[in-house]
């Protein structure tokens, strides 16, 4: 435990760090007072599921240096086998373990997918590649991603393919706001998914084995960790995730090929923001953006729920470059 | 127990290490000496998994390891201490030693490797919860050399544990390393203190420009002309 308390500290070290911090609070308890509580309710749901995917984002490029520009489609493999799974299991609906067969399933074919994405194309690279990593699979990751939106609209055309809700109770009270029970779905889901990924990487011999990978490369091999076989586990757990947080988030993005757009986008501003392979920061910074997408929303108007974010990235970004959290680029929680 | 014929290694199209041949016997305390760039590391990183060698053999226990993974090269007993350490910075004291003994399954061998290498360096201990990017460069070699010895290895490498250590840290490290030699673990050390390692181990190669150009005995290659004159600076 304390070390994860030497963690926070050091991630506050910064005043700007701190300083943003401290202005995002006071921007929530703004939109609370001046919106209403529903903002911040809003930005819990959509945050906790930005964390996931930007969480693998993370991971990925922490330990592999893969900058994957395909992670919005496999938020896309997510919302289509969710929707086959949820569809197919139509005879047993409003049965209440459904929804979770069906997340799980989609967690499945993400993890699988990613693992086969791995083996087929990343792990070949590394035997041939010496140079230019990142931009190789920089662009290799954006084929993949052209791939599979085209497999997607070939096999399953371009057509939303969406459900109303999991869950068609009413809906709960929380701080004096109506949360569907959909989104109270979403939010524990990404919570158990983003504790559970932080057991794995704090405390797991698999995750200490994914951070060694992620910290030296060498010395890993030295201490006898099958680097090839932490990669693709890597690859295949941010894959997963992303496939997870797209079932999950299917009552709110229904399946079609472009789907994964928008996901990745956030999920990339998430990531610089907190610092490029920085886990712990990219859920942090997950909820920053949900927070200024709401507000934006509210405030100014939603067709400028992407703009500004991004405009105030590009000024954090100016003041500090390696990102909020950030100390250098490459590994995972720390530097 | 290690035997390497003929070696060939390099970077690139550069060739660095030319045909060498070496052996280690089990038990010995063997020392690979030889100036920057002669070739030293590389070998080191040969045998560990680490570089892929072009030509020639590596023998463990009579099985032939050459170009073998660095980390099934460890599952067979062969710790490596290199260069440059490649510490988890990270991480803490305590959890690169942990991760030393990844390969370990059983948790009583782990504890019973952990308290001998806070036996042996004390000052790990009470470093346990320091990340290890935070250590001063004496205690990352101990923890770099702890690391090495939690997987329960039967050869020992180091490479240049000297490097950068005051004399006085550098004797203590010498020492651990001697010690752990006479508790019967196989040690190939490679340093170019020549004076200070010749007082220590049982036998040494001297490696230059790839080649082996001397072999024997400690005291056969203190008084070798040629070591005196290059690596001893006395007068002959
Ligand atoms: N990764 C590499 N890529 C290209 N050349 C390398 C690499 N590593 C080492 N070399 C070259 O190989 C030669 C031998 O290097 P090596 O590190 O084995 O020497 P060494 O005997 O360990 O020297 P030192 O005592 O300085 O550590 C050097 O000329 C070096 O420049
Ligand atoms: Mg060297």
């Amino acid at each position: 435990m304390s070390l994860a308390v030497q963690r926070l500290s050091r991630e506050f070290r910064s005043p700007v760090t701190t300083g943003l911090i401290a202005g995002v609070l006071a921007l929530a308890i703004f939109g609370v007072v001046r919106g209403g509580t529903f903002i911040l309710v809003d930005s819990l749901v959509t945050g906790a599921i930005w964390a996931l995917v930007a969480a693998g984002l993370a991971l990925t490029f922490g330990v592999m240096g893969v900058p994957n520009f395909a992670q919005g489609e496999f938020f896309m493999v997510g919302t289509l086998s969710g929707y086959l799974v949820y569809t197919a299991l139509s005879g047993v609906q409003g049965r209440p373990y459904v929804p979770f067969v069906t997340i799980l399933m989609a967690l499945v074919v993400g993890f699988v997918l990613g693992a086969l994405v791995d083996l087929a194309v990343f792990s070949q690279m590394r035997r041939r590649i010496r140079e230019g990593w990142v931009m190789n699979t920089f662009v290799v990751t954006v084929g993949i991603s052209v791939v599979m939106i085209n497999a997607h609209q070939l096999i399953w055309g371009t057509d939303y393919k969406g459900i109303v809700a999991y869950f068609d109770g009413p809906p709960i009270h929380v701080l004096g706001v109506s949360v569907a029970l959909d989104r109270v779905f979403a939010i524990s889901v990404a919570a158990v998914s983003i504790a559970g990924l932080w057991w794995l990487l704090s405390y797991s011999r698999i995750g200490r084995a994914i951070r060694a990978v992620s910290q030296d490369e060498p010395g890993a091999l030295m201490v006898g960790i099958n680097v090839g076989r932490m990669r693709t586990l890597t690859f295949a757990i941010s894959s997963g995730l992303a496939a997870l947080a797209g079932a999950t988030l299917l009552f709110q993005f229904p399946s079609f090929p472009f789907v994964g757009v928008k996901p990745l986008y956030v999920a990339w501003t998430v990531v610089i923001l907190a610092g490029l392979g920085n886990v712990g920061g990219a859920v942090v910074a997950g909820f920053i953006i949900a927070l200024l997408e709401a507000n934006t929303g509210f405030f100014i108007g939603s067709a400028w729920e992407d703009v500004v974010p991004f405009a105030l990235i590009v000024l954090i970004l100016a003041v500090r470059p390696t990102g909020l959290f950030g100390r250098a680029v490459r590994s995972v929680w720390e530097q | 127990m290690l035997r390497v014929t003929e070696l060939d290694a390099g970077y690139g199209f550069l060739r660095v290490v030319h045909g060498i041949s070496l052996q280690v016997n089990q038990g010995e305390l063997v020392a690979l000496l030889g100036p920057n760039g002669a070739g030293k590391s590389t070998t080191l990183k040969c045998i560990a998994g680490l570089v892929r060698p072009w030509k020639g053999d590596i023998a463990f226990r009579g099985h032939s390891i050459g170009g073998l993974r660095g980390d099934l090269v460890n599952g067979l007993g062969i710790g490596l201490v290199s260069e440059s350490l490649n510490l988890f910075t990270g991480m803490t004291v305590y959890e690169n030693l942990l991760m030393g003994a990844y390969s370990v399954p059983e948790a009583e061998k782990r504890r019973r490797s952990l308290d001998f290498v806070f036996s042996l360096f004390p000052r790990l201990a009470e470093r346990r919860p320091q990340l290890a990017g935070t250590l001063s460069g004496g205690e990352r070699k101990m923890l770099a050399i702890g690391r090495a010895l939690m997987g329960g290895p039967s050869l020992l490498l180091v490479d240049e544990p000297s490097l950068g250590l005051a004399p006085k840290l550098t004797q203590q490290v010498f020492d651990a390393l001697r010690k752990l030699s006479d508790d019967g673990l196989t040690i190939l050390l490679v340093e170019q203190n020549v004076t200070a390692t010749l007082e220590m181990v049982d036998r040494a190669y001297v490696l230059e420009q790839g080649e082996i150009v001397l072999e024997g005995s400690a005291q056969k290659l203190s008084e070798s002309e040629h070591v005196k004159d290059v690596y001893l600076g006395v007068m002959a």
